[in-house]
């Protein structure tokens, strides 16, 4: 069955208290998920108060803040810090986003969890091995049997029919929003595999349609799409890839 | 794949004869008893109450189907669980038959 609760081992606990601030002017509560595989112990959530002048206006700032002057054991990914690798996605205030893009000038309270519904490696830090073997099962890469003297030629048009497809940073933002991906995610590819399809798909250089699309009319890898829309809702980069996944249906009932 | 485009097929069939269906049903107050009996014993007025039946039961039972699909992960389980509900709608449908029949 689906799992509605959480297993007892990861009921999440009340941690220890942080704080830095003397005076509460310009405070930030900052509530943290921490798990570490290694203590054998339930997740729990720290609680950090921060001074918000210590740090930019980013949520990614408050991480790597505390990790240098709180507690160097705090684990996350992060990289370009500009919204272009992907690796910070995490789930902030109740929503998936990167946090290097987050903006928190406003905020007074922030909640950091992990991408929901995600084996957790550490912190906040989920294991995506899963989610990279779905990208790689789809064949993310040029398949043709043309063999052009340079490059493979295409118009500007046909590029253009590219644009919110191709800036996806395989952040995982929209698939770990996604129930129909949370209760099926070892059979269901989830949106952004199969955003990424639908690019391979409509790419005029590509010539393998027909192949890409027959392995995606399965009940389970394309179906379990609902429609339900958080992909788009939650996506950092503004991306559609509910819309992808209905073009992809449309095309497989013209098939 | 066709399991999608039926359930599609099927909501889009069932517009009209739902929207047909509640239309008598919410004046069913200014109907005599009498009337609707002969309403439902007609040719036409049975055929438009096991259509509208017909497609409502298709429709859910594929919709339950996907449903236990995502919830239900035993293959065993599941299995058994869809040929039940399939066996309960189809019962309904030959009872609604039946009991529009015999009017
Ligand atoms: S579609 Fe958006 S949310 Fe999904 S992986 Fe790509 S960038 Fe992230
Ligand atoms: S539209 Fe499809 S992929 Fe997007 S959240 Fe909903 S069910 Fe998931
Ligand atoms: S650090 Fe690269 S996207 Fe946030």
């Amino acid at each position: 069955m689906a799992k509605f609760t959480l297993p007892i081992n990861s009921i999440v606990k009340k941690g220890k208290t942080f704080s830095d601030i003397n005076k509460s002017e310009n405070m930030l509560t900052v509530e943290i998920y921490r798990y570490n595989p290694d203590n054998k112990s339930n997740p729990y959530t720290d609680t950090y108060l921060l001074n918000k002048d210590n740090f930019g206006p980013m949520a990614l700032d408050v991480l790597i803040y505390i990790k240098s002057k709180i507690d160097s054991s705090l684990t996350f990914r992060r990289s370009c810090r500009e919204g272009i690798c992907g690796s910070c996605s995490m789930n902030i205030n109740g929503t998936n986003n990167l946090a290097c893009i987050t903006d928190i000038s406003n905020e007074k309270k922030l909640k950091f969890y992990p991408l929901p519904h995600m084996p957790v490696i550490k912190d906040l830090v989920p294991d995506l091995n899963n989610f990279y073997a779905q990208y790689k099962s789809i064949k993310p890469w040029l398949i043709t049997d043309k063999k052009p003297e340079r490059e493979h030629i295409q118009s500007q048009e046909d590029r253009s029919k590219l644009d919110g497809l191709f800036e996806c940073v395989l952040c995982a933002c929209c698939s770990t929003s996604c129930p129909s991906y949370w209760w099926n995610s070892d059979k269901y590819l989830g949106p952004a595999t199969l955003m990424h399809a639908y690019k391979w798909i409509i790419d005029s250089r590509d010539t393998a349609k027909e192949e890409r699309l027959s392995n995606l009319a399965d009940k389970f890898k394309l179906y379990r799409c609902h429609t339900i829309m958080n992909c788009t809702k939650t996506c950092p980069k503004n991306l559609n890839p509910a819309r992808a996944i209905s073009e992809i249906k449309k095309m497989l009932v013209k098939a | 794949m066709e399991h999608w485009k039926l359930q599609r097929i099927s909501a889009i069939i069932m517009i009209p004869i739902v929207v047909l269906s509640l239309i008598y049903i919410i004046n069913i107050t200014s109907i005599s008893y009498l009337q609707l009996i002969e309403d439902l014993g007609s040719i036409s007025g049975f055929l438009i109450a096991v259509l509208f039946v017909g497609f409502i039961l298709f429709h859910s039972s594929m919709g339950l189907e996907v449903i236990i699909e995502d919830y239900i992960h035993s293959d065993n389980l599941q299995k058994n669980v869809i040929s039940l509900t399939k066996l309960l709608h189809i019962t309904s449908f030959f009872l609604t038959i039946l009991t529009l029949a015999s009017i």
